[in-house]
């Protein structure tokens, strides 16, 4: 008994009529779905036959999960998870948290020398192309494609991963890059491909040509324009790249860009986010007293108010300390590091300033103190005039250091360094020779490297003196600049940050701290809740249900709820993905994706009683959410073949092939505006339809339905269409039975008798005749027309209606009297004649037409029968009916009946529309002078399986080169269809279907 | 056979999208009230380099370069920093400006302070600022707010709508109309006018 159902409250009447306390009973996550009706299994695997393969599930995959419950959905679900859509999915779901797509186009790997594989066959094709960088098509689409390679390397890491059902782990751990022929070209690695020429092919592979800069390379700028750089020897620095799957690809990296100040932060930050659950922002709270954060001491390191987040963070923010701001490998100078220069040349623990004025026999003893770490730290002296020494001046000073000595916190000297003698190893700015007991220091920066045994605070004492003026005379101050602590060539980290690691834990090597890092989080629990999480929004169409913030938010209790409860799914999945499901390996992301739809978050349908709590809890509910503009396009295409606008974008066709439609584009079409993202500044899908959303809908469902209709009525053979099998253009709401005869008699005496046979209801029919083909030579001489003498129905052997033909009195100018006959000369719909026919008895009866025809031409003439009742009753409106019952299983998943409402709604608008064009329409499907456009060219794949090279690159075309129809190859297959649509039949098929499309249920999960 | 007819139809329409003409937002409807633009500079700007100048203090760490070799400018009221192209830009707009510097957003986090710089709680769903203008000044228009990517929870009190291309609401106005060639249509308008009816 459900909580909020009037059962509930009846049982609460009951006890508290036996007088027993009935107080409210919480509902708990356990108990959140009590009384929520679950979807049936054959709506779940629809569903997910949408979110997974962009279609609907084929009739045997209907059928295999009609027995067997949960275990044959299971397995159902599994199949559909397989194919081009499939891996679509895992890309767009991928990219929907990681965003790396906003760089797709965009120079990720650069073209300067580090690459140099990539740097010299760009330099190589421009040379084949003539040396001219502006006229070398094929080296930039060969550099846009190695570029694409670069861009998607994350995401098709993943989808190789989850469609070679490989450890999930290997999303990070990974120690290949996936690349396309050309990136691998450009990475100078042996990978082979099925198609070299293809770049959507991706395979493992690895960066094998990196070398790092100094001294050692010798490139040469081979043409200013652009920059071309060619690459004449790669130096000593090649590089063993340390792949860690997802997390140092170099558009990860660049999606997530570190700055002198950020420095790996939002990598971090991301990193946790996406890969162990933790939202770093808000996983603590924070003062915001303006004295408590009055900290300038490095208060990232010792300020509470910020080391509880940062002490979290910036251990993982050193471990991707090699990649530089653009997620180069070392990319700064030398090739040890990608520390920012500002922090190498400037920063220190510690600083002082002395003016130095002390003489040798009172020398100055200065005291700077310091946290340091163990190992090699640095001291730097840096003499200086105030005001600055002149350039050029030959002013000088003699100051002498005498010696330096480094103590522990307990004051013991642990170093004393005579300078004159440890400088030499080291790069000098002095004149260590110049005296042997003392060292003078010139205007330049002295750096001294001191041996610390172990970290911790220390006191470096220098002692020194000036000795007068060495040359000249001047006024000038003299200063000291020291400073301690600070960059110490190797390094490739901060001093003044914590030790790249993780969860307490030192990374053991800077070399690879990356991989280390990947490691431990795959290592820890939280990456499988975060895998949960990574996935939950694309199916669910919302993040996870996190708790609110305030007691007093509106709906608090059942937000509390809904985030609690979620957080138990979270956790159940997390601990099956982790231990493999059922009898499935561990870390199998099909398994988990296969238990997310499953979940009762994913199917619950209706909640019964009105418990608010309940309400609130189960309102982001995933059973129904808009699809997003993505898989509503491939939902119509896989439904109806046309996707509307589809582009085969001729600027990026080169390059990669994408196939845009008016719905995914987001920067010329509806992508953003239908709630897409550009994965930039728009990262957050829009999930409620707003009035110029459903303008989109509008403009979808009106430009697909007529191509739509038009190739399913009169371009595919019956056996191929999709929507309207079984639906001829004859067949009217009130049709009943007809056919097409060709009338081979040529006069009254050899007449002709027409026959066909079908059930009519008592009541007036209606016996249409039209002519199908009329004909008129040039010439004016031939002419086709019919010659109508009688017109019979009979029931059994009693003749129930018999009609002379030349009786009828047809208003329109179609026909003359003729020899006894009556003359039908078109084939315009006003020219149809209708005789109508009192029916006395329901029953089978036989229909006579009596007739001749006029040879003209080279065909024979063509008379349609067709007899017709009311639109309640007739053949035709239950035909009609039962496939608008089949388009709304096929559109909207509904299993519906002629008699439900949505039918009738349906039909009731078929009978409307069909209605005006009866004595209205002119002939022709969507004649031109009918003013409506049919605008199947905005599907440049429409005619696919029809025409054959129906939309070819053309470069005879008088404004240059271009892709565009061949209208050539299509006229004349144009040219011998019928396109009567004598009835309005097709037409208005065209208006239902766009009904249809624009249904809520069409536009919803 | 009309055929033909229908393929010249479509070709003209071919033709006019691809040399198809633009219409700017504000001519897309004639609007004259004000408009409320509201721009989330993320990333860690500076505004001590921009409206909020700090002069360095003797003794302690240089905050910005700029004041090791100048003042403080003021254009108006506003004080700014003389770096950049800001002189121009201060001298430009002081009149028309006002400056807050510094608003308490209840918190150092940088998300949360984004959900409350735009909505004023650091409750998540309440609607941003633009949606309150918009459910007051334009609760009838069908674009009464435009949201560019951020924060645009709205609590339900509007609807937003993000827009790239303000040509494609030329087309969304009118769905049953061939935007590119006057006079078509993609449904004959009493079909229109059927599909939409209510009963239906």
């Amino acid at each position: 008994m459900v909580a909020g159902t009037e059962d509930y409250a009846n049982m609460e009447r009951f006890l508290s009529l036996l007088g027993e306390d009935v107080g409210p009973v919480a509902i708990t996550p356990d108990t959140l779905f009590d009384g929520v009706k679950m979807e049936s299994t054959r709506s779940t695997l629809r569903r997910v036959a949408i979110v997974f393969a962009g279609r609907i599930p084929t009739e045997e995959e209907y059928q295999s999960i009609r027995t067997g419950g949960l275990t044959s959905l299971r397995a159902g679900i599994r199949g559909l998870m397989e194919g081009p859509e499939f891996h679509d999915f895992l890309i767009r779901a991928s990219n929907d948290r990681l965003f790396t797509d906003r760089d797709l186009e965009e120079q990720i790997i650069p073209r300067d020398g580090l690459f140099v594989d990539l740097t010299n066959k760009f330099y190589r094709l421009i040379e084949e192309a003539g040396g001219d960088p502006m006229n070398a098509p094929e080296a930039w689409e060969w550099r846009g494609k190695a570029q694409y390679g670069a861009g998607r390397a994350p995401l098709e890491l993943i989808a190789h991963v989850v469609e070679n059902d490989l450890p999930y782990a290997q999303i990070l751990t990974g120690d290949y890059i996936m690349a396309n022929p050309m990136a691998a070209e450009a990475y100078g690695a042996p990978t082979s491909y099925e198609d070299p020429s293809n770049p959507l092919e991706f395979k493992p592979s690895e960066i094998v040509s990196y070398y790092r800069d100094d001294d050692s390379k010798e490139t040469e700028i081979a043409y200013d324009t652009f920059t071309i750089l060619h690459v004449l020897n790669p130096g000593n620095l090649l590089t063993f790249y340390p792949h860690s799957g997802i997390l140092n690809t170099t558009v990860f990296l660049r999606r997530y860009p570190t700055t002198a100040t950020n420095r790996n932060r939002a990598r971090a930050r991301w990193t946790y986010y996406h890969f162990l659950g933790l939202d770093i922002e808000k996983s603590a709270s924070r003062t915001t007293d303006p004295v408590a954060l009055a900290d300038t001491n490095n208060p990232t390191m010792g300020n509470t108010a910020c080391t509880v987040c940062h002490s979290v963070m910036d251990p993982v923010a050193g471990a991707f300390q090699n990649y530089g701001d653009e997620g180069l490998y070392r990319d700064q100078w030398g090739g040890l590091d990608s520390l920012d220069g500002f922090y190498k040349n400037e920063f220190a623990a510690a600083r002082q300033t002395i003016e130095v004025n002390a003489p040798r026999t009172e020398p100055h003893i200065i005291s700077i103190s310091a946290q340091l770490k163990a190992g090699k730290e640095r001291l730097s002296l840096h003499p200086r005039f105030d005001p600055p020494r002149a350039e050029g001046s030959e002013i000088w000073w003699h100051m002498g250091i005498d010696h330096v000595v480094l103590r522990d916190s307990n004051g013991t000297v642990v170093r004393h360094m005579e300078l004159q003698e440890l400088i030499e190893e080291q790069e000098l700015c002095g004149n260590p020779e110049q005296s042997d007991d003392h060292y003078v220091p010139w205007f330049c920066t002295q750096n001294v490297i001191l041996d610390v045994p172990a970290d911790g605070t220390y006191d470096v004492e220098v002692v020194l003196w000036f000795d007068g003026q060495h040359q000249g005379v001047t006024t000038q101050r003299r200063f000291l600049d020291i400073s301690l602590g600070g960059y110490v060539e190797g390094d490739a980290w901060y001093r003044d940050m914590r030790t790249p690691g993780f969860k307490g834990e030192l990374a053991p090597s800077s070399d690879n701290s990356v991989q280390w890092l990947a490691n431990r989080i795959v290592a820890d629990e939280r990456f499988s809740e975060a895998t949960v999480r990574f996935w939950w929004p694309a199916i669910m169409g919302s993040e996870v249900a996190q708790p609110p913030e305030e007691e007093t938010d509106a709906g608090f209790e059942g937000l509390l709820l809904a985030s609690n409860a979620q957080t138990g799914e979270v956790n159940r999945l997390a601990r099956g993905f982790r231990r493999g499901f059922r009898d499935g390996s561990a870390y199998n992301l099909k398994d988990l994706l296969v238990q997310i739809v499953l979940s009762r978050w994913f199917r619950a349908e209706s909640v019964t009683g009105d418990d608010p709590i309940r309400s609130a809890a189960l309102g982001s509910v995933g059973a129904k959410r808009l699809l997003t503009p993505e898989e509503l396009a491939r939902k119509t295409v896989a439904l109806t073949g046309f996707r509307w606008g589809r582009d085969l974008d001729v600027e990026s066709r080169a390059i990669h092939e994408r196939q845009w439609s008016d719905l995914e584009d987001i920067r010329h079409g509806y992508g953003l505006l239908y709630g897409g993202i550009d994965s930039d500044g728009v990262t957050e899908r829009a999930r409620d339809l707003t009035s110029v959303m459903a303008g989109v809908v509008q403009s979808h469902a009106l430009e697909s339905s007529c191509p739509v209709v038009m190739k399913e009525l009169f371009l595919l053979p019956e056996e191929e269409r999709r929507l309207l099998g079984g639906i001829d253009r004859s067949v009217t709401p009130t049709f009943e039975f007809g056919d097409t005869f060709e009338i081979e008699a040529q006069s009254r005496s050899e007449i002709q008798t027409l026959a066909m046979t079908g059930h009519l209801p008592s009541g007036e029919a209606t016996v249409a005749l039209a002519h199908r083909n009329s004909f008129f030579e040039d010439s004016g001489h031939g002419h086709r027309g019919i010659l109508l003498d009688r017109l019979i129905v009979r029931r059994g052997d009693t003749v129930v209606y018999e009609y002379e033909m030349e009786q009828l009195n047809h208003p329109v100018d179609c026909h003359h009297l003729e020899q006894g006959a009556f003359h039908l000369s078109t084939t315009s719909p006003e020219c149809v004649l209708r005789v109508p026919v009192d029916i006395p008895l329901d029953g089978t009866h036989e229909i006579e037409v009596l007739a001749w025809a006029d040879r003209a031409g080279d065909e024979l003439a063509k008379l349609e029968i067709s007899v017709g009742s009311d639109t309640d009753r007739s053949a035709g409106s239950r035909a009609i009916k039962d496939n608008i019952v089949d388009l709304y299983e096929r559109l909207h998943g509904l299993e519906v009946t002629p008699e439900s409402s949505e039918v009738q709604r349906a039909y009731s608008l078929f009978v409307d529309v069909w209605k005006r064009r009866i004595d209205s329409k002119n002939g022709d499907f969507y004649g031109w002078n009918e003013g409506v456009d049919c605008r199947w060219t905005s599907d440049e794949y429409y005619l696919e399986g029809i025409v054959d090279d129906a939309f070819v690159w053309r470069d005879d075309w008088d404004w240059g080169e271009g892709y565009g129809w061949d209208f050539d190859r299509i006229n004349p297959h144009l040219d011998s269809i019928d396109w009567s649509d004598p009835h309005g039949v097709a037409e208005t098929w065209t208006v239902v279907l766009a009904y249809m499309l624009m249904n809520y249920r069409y536009l919803y999960l | 056979m009309k055929r033909r007819a229908i393929l010249k139809g479509l070709l003209g329409t071919v033709g006019m999208a691809a040399t198809g003409f633009r219409v700017s937002l504000a001519h897309a409807a004639d609007y004259r009230g004000k408009l409320y633009v509201f721009v989330q500079a993320g990333g860690g700007w500076d505004p001590t380099s921009f409206c909020d100048p700090k002069n360095n203090t003797p003794g302690e760490p240089v905050i910005n370069h700029w004041a090791e070799r100048d003042e403080v400018h003021q254009a108006g009221n506003i004080r700014y920093a003389p770096f950049a192209q800001n002189a121009a830009f201060f001298e430009k707009y002081s009149d028309r400006m006002l400056v807050i510097n510094g608003v308490d957003a209840q918190t150092n986090s940088h998300t949360v302070g984004i959900v409350h710089n735009w909505s004023g709680r650091n409750s998540e769903g309440y609607p941003a600022l633009s949606a309150l203008l918009a459910a007051q000044y334009g609760p009838e228009l069908p674009v009464a707010y435009l949201s560019f990517g951020g924060y645009s929870d709205t609590g339900g009190v509007a609807r937003y709508t993000r827009l790239n291309n303000a040509d494609l609401l030329r087309n969304l106005a009118r769905p049953a109309e061939n935007a590119d060639y006057s006079g078509r249509r993609y449904i004959d308008q009493a079909d229109w006018l059927a599909l939409r009816a209510p009963s239906h």
